[in-house]
C-alpha cells in the first residue's frame, strides 16, 4: 500500500508521465491500474498544496540553518529564498511546467499559484519588515501592499521562467533572479519616486502657509 | 571624445542604439545628397569619415561582445585613433554578481557552499574578469583566486553577435557569406572563452609546456575547485603592468620584462603552434621580484601547420626584389582572389608589401627596440594613408585567411605591450628559440 508521504511524488510522476495536471478521479483510476490498493481516493487539490508547502517550508528550513544566510542584507535574503526554493523543486521542473502550460503570461494570480499565495506572503513580511527595519526598502503607506505586490509578480514570473528554463544547469535562471532582485531593490529602496513625492508635498504645503498666512 | 555615461544593457536597449546610428548613418546620406542636390561643394570622404564616426560611437557604447568582435575584425589599425583605448578595454560590463548567486553556484557545482569549500573566502568581488568576477580564497594556508562566470553569458554572447552582423557588413563593406566566414570563427572564440573548463585545460597545458622559460609565472590551478563556471588557481601577488609601469622601472627591467613576454610568444607561436592569443596589458601582472605573471588562458588558439608556414613565409621575403613566389603566397593566403581583375590585384600587392614590409621589421633583426615611437609612428601613417587613398576602395571584396585574426591580433597586442613597456630586446626568432629549446 502507499504510505501518505510518497504519494505526492507518485502523484508528480503520473502528472509528467500523462502529459497533465491529474484530477482525483484520473490520478486514482492510474494508481489502481497499478496495483495499488487504495484506503480512500486520493484528493489531487490537497496534494498539489500539499507539494507546494513541502517546497516552501523546507526552503525555510533551509534558510534558516544556513550561517551565511543570516548575513545577508534584506535582498540577498529575496535572492536567497528563490535560489534555494529552486533547489527544492529542482526534480519537478517538468511537473511545474504543465502546472503553468494554460496559465495566461499576464495572469498575476495564476490558478496553481492562488491557494499558496499567502504562504509566500508570510514568506515576503518578514523580509519585507527586515527591509524597512534596516532602511534598505521603504515604507510606502500611501500605496498598500505595494511591497508585496511587486515581490510577488517577482515570484510568479521566476517560477514561470524557471519552469521553461532549459539552460544547462538553469543559468538563465539564475541570472533571471539576479536581474529581477536588482530591480525590485531599485524599486523598492528609496529612489525618485520618494524625492519626487517629498518635493511635492514641500511645495504644497509652502503653498498651503502662503495661503493661510 | 564624447564621454560615455551609461552602457545599454539588454539586447532591446543594444538594438536601439544600433537603429539609432543607423538612423544617422542615413540622416547623413541624406544630408549629403540635398545638399549636393542644391549644388553645394561637398565631398564624399566627409560623409564617410561621419558615418564611420556614427557607427563607431554605437560600437563603443555597446561594449560586450559587440566590441570585441569590431575589434577583432578591424585589427585596429582600422579604427580612428582616439578609440583604440576604448577598445582596449573592451569588457562584458555587469553589475558585479550577489553573494547568494555565488554560494547557489557553488552548491550547484560542488554540493557546498565557498565557506564550508575553503578556510576563507572573500565575500565581495576582488577584481572583474572580462565575463566574470574574481574572489580571493585561502586554502590550507594557499591564497586562491576563484573566479565565477555570470551566468548566461554564453547566451548573451550569441544574441549579441547577431545584432552586429548586419553593422559589420556595412562597416566593413562584407557581404552575409563573408560576414559569416569571420563571425563564426570569432563567435567560436569567445563561447570557447565561456567555458572554464577548457580554460583550465588549456592553462594547466601551457603552464607545463612554458614553464622553463626565463622570469616568467605561472599561478598553480586547482582541477577540484573548477568546473564550466568556475575556476580556482593560485593568487599572483603583483602589480597589474600597466600600474607596474607607472613606477618607472629601470631600462635593465623593462628589457627583462619585454625579453619574457617576446620569449613566451615566441615559444608558444613557433614551437607548440598553440597561442595565449588575448595578449593586453590585463592579463600580466610583475611580481614582487620582478618576474613576469601570466593570467587568463581564456583564448587560446592553435595554428595550423599550413598557415604557419603561409604566415611566417613572409618574413623571409627581401620586400625589394619581389617575384611570383611572393604573389602565389598571397593567392595562398586568400589575399588575392582568382576573380581580381589585374588593376586590383596590383592594389592588394601594393598594399600587403606595403604592410607587411613594415610590419616584419622587429623579426629582421637581431635587436628591436620597441621604445622607438618611429616604428609604431609609420605604422600610423601608412594607416592613414590608405584611409585617404580613394582608389583602396575598388577592393571591395573580404581577404585573408580567418586564421589570420586571431594571429593578427595577437602579434598587434604584443608590439602595442611591448611599446608601453619600451623594451628593447632580441627578436631574432631563430636564436632566441636555440636558447629557449636549450633550457628545457
Amino acid at each position: 500500500m502507499l504510505k501518505d508521504e510518497n504519494l505526492e511524488p507518485k502523484y508528480m510522476e503520473m502528472c509528467v508521465s500523462s502529459h497533465k495536471i491529474l484530477s482525483s478521479y484520473q490520478f486514482g483510476k492510474l494508481l489502481n491500474r497499478q496495483g495499488e490498493n487504495l484506503i480512500s481516493q486520493p484528493n489531487a487539490l490537497n496534494l498539489r498544496t500539499a507539494i507546494w508547502k513541502h517546497w516552501l517550508e523546507k526552503s525555510v528550513e533551509v534558510l534558516n540553518s544556513d550561517e551565511i544566510f543570516k548575513s545577508y542584507n534584506v535582498y540577498e535574503k529575496l535572492a536567497a529564498f528563490y535560489f534555494t526554493l529552486f533547489m527544492q523543486m529542482s526534480e519537478q521542473q517538468a511537473y511545474v511546467r504543465l502546472l503553468f502550460k494554460h496559465t495566461g503570461l499576464l495572469q498575476i494570480v495564476p490558478e496553481c499559484l492562488s491557494d499558496h499565495k499567502n504562504h509566500f506572503m508570510n514568506i515576503y513580511k518578514q523580509i519585507i519588515n527586515e527591509g524597512i527595519d534596516s532602511g534598505m526598502m521603504e515604507s510606502r503607506k500611501v500605496i498598500d501592499g505595494y511591497n508585496h505586490y511587486l515581490i510577488w509578480m517577482q515570484t510568479v514570473y521566476l517560477i514561470r521562467f524557471w519552469s521553461a528554463d532549459k539552460s544547462e544547469n538553469n543559468l538563465n535562471t539564475d541570472a533571471a533572479i539576479e536581474k529581477t532582485t536588482n530591480l525590485i531593490a531599485d524599486i523598492l529602496g528609496r529612489n525618485l519616486i520618494d524625492s519626487g513625492f517629498d518635493m511635492v508635498k514641500f511645495l504644497i504645503q509652502k503653498k498651503t502657509d502662503e495661503r493661510t498666512r | 571624445m564624447k564621454e560615455q555615461d551609461k552602457i545599454p544593457t539588454s539586447k532591446v536597449a543594444r538594438a536601439t542604439k544600433f537603429l539609432k546610428a543607423g538612423a544617422k548613418v542615413g540622416g547623413n546620406y541624406l544630408k549629403h545628397y540635398s545638399q549636393k542636390l542644391i549644388g553645394d561643394e561637398v565631398n564624399d570622404d566627409d560623409l564617410h569619415k561621419k558615418n564611420a564616426a556614427e557607427l563607431y560611437d554605437a560600437l563603443s557604447q555597446l561594449k560586450g561582445s559587440a566590441l570585441k568582435v569590431a575589434q577583432m575584425l578591424s585589427m585596429n589599425e582600422a579604427l580612428p585613433e582616439a578609440y583604440n583605448e576604448q577598445f582596449a578595454m573592451a569588457q562584458f560590463k555587469a553589475p558585479p554578481l550577489s553573494l547568494p548567486l555565488i554560494v547557489n553556484t557553488f552548491r550547484k557545482s560542488f554540493g557546498k557552499s565557498p565557506f564550508e569549500i575553503f578556510n576563507e573566502f572573500s565575500k565581495v568581488a576582488v577584481n572583474a574578469a572580462s565575463i566574470g568576477q574574481v574572489h580571493s580564497a585561502l586554502q590550507n594556508g594557499n591564497k586562491l583566486a576563484v573566479k565565477i562566470q555570470y551566468p548566461g553569458i554564453a547566451d548573451s554572447i550569441k544574441s549579441d553577435l547577431a545584432i552586429v552582423k548586419p553593422f559589420a557588413m556595412r562597416l566593413f563593406n562584407l557581404n552575409k557569406d563573408e560576414v559569416e566566414y569571420y563571425m563564426s570563427e570569432v563567435e567560436t572564440k569567445l563561447i570557447e572563452e565561456t567555458d572554464y573548463t577548457l580554460e583550465l585545460k588549456n592553462a594547466q597545458m601551457l603552464t607545463q609546456e612554458c614553464k622553463h622559460l626565463p622570469h616568467l609565472v605561472f599561478p598553480e590551478y586547482y582541477p577540484e575547485f573548477s568546473n564550466k563556471s568556475i575556476l580556482t588557481m593560485g593568487w599572483l601577488e603583483g602589480i597589474p603592468l600597466k600600474e607596474y609601469l607607472k613606477t618607472n622601472p629601470s631600462q635593465e627591467t623593462r628589457n627583462k620584462l619585454g625579453q619574457s613576454l617576446w620569449d613566451f610568444y615566441t615559444y608558444q607561436i613557433h614551437v607548440l603552434h598553440k597561442m595565449h592569443a588575448d595578449p593586453h596589458p590585463g592579463n600580466f601582472v610583475v611580481t614582487p621580484d620582478e618576474q613576469l605573471g601570466i593570467l587568463d588562458f581564456g583564448c587560446v588558439s592553435v595554428i595550423s601547420e599550413s598557415f604557419y608556414h603561409m604566415y611566417f613565409k613572409l618574413i623571409e621575403f627581401d620586400y625589394n626584389n619581389l617575384g611570383q613566389e611572393y604573389i602565389d603566397l598571397l593567392k595562398g593566403m586568400n589575399m588575392i582572389l582568382p576573380t581580381d581583375t589585374p588593376e586590383v590585384q596590383e592594389l592588394v600587392i601594393g598594399m600587403m608589401t606595403k604592410v607587411v614590409s613594415k610590419v616584419i621589421l622587429p623579426f629582421q633583426h637581431e635587436t628591436f627596440d620597441f621604445g622607438d615611437d618611429s616604428f609604431f609612428d609609420s605604422l600610423i601613417a601608412q594607416g592613414r594613408e590608405f584611409g585617404e587613398d580613394k582608389s583602396i576602395r575598388k577592393i571591395n571584396s573580404a581577404r585573408g585567411l580567418r586564421e589570420a585574426i586571431y594571429v593578427n591580433r595577437t602579434h598587434i597586442g604584443l608590439f602595442m605591450i611591448l611599446h608601453e613597456i619600451r623594451a628593447n630586446i632580441n627578436t631574432s626568432i631563430s636564436a632566441r628559440l636555440r636558447y629557449l629549446k636549450s633550457l628545457n
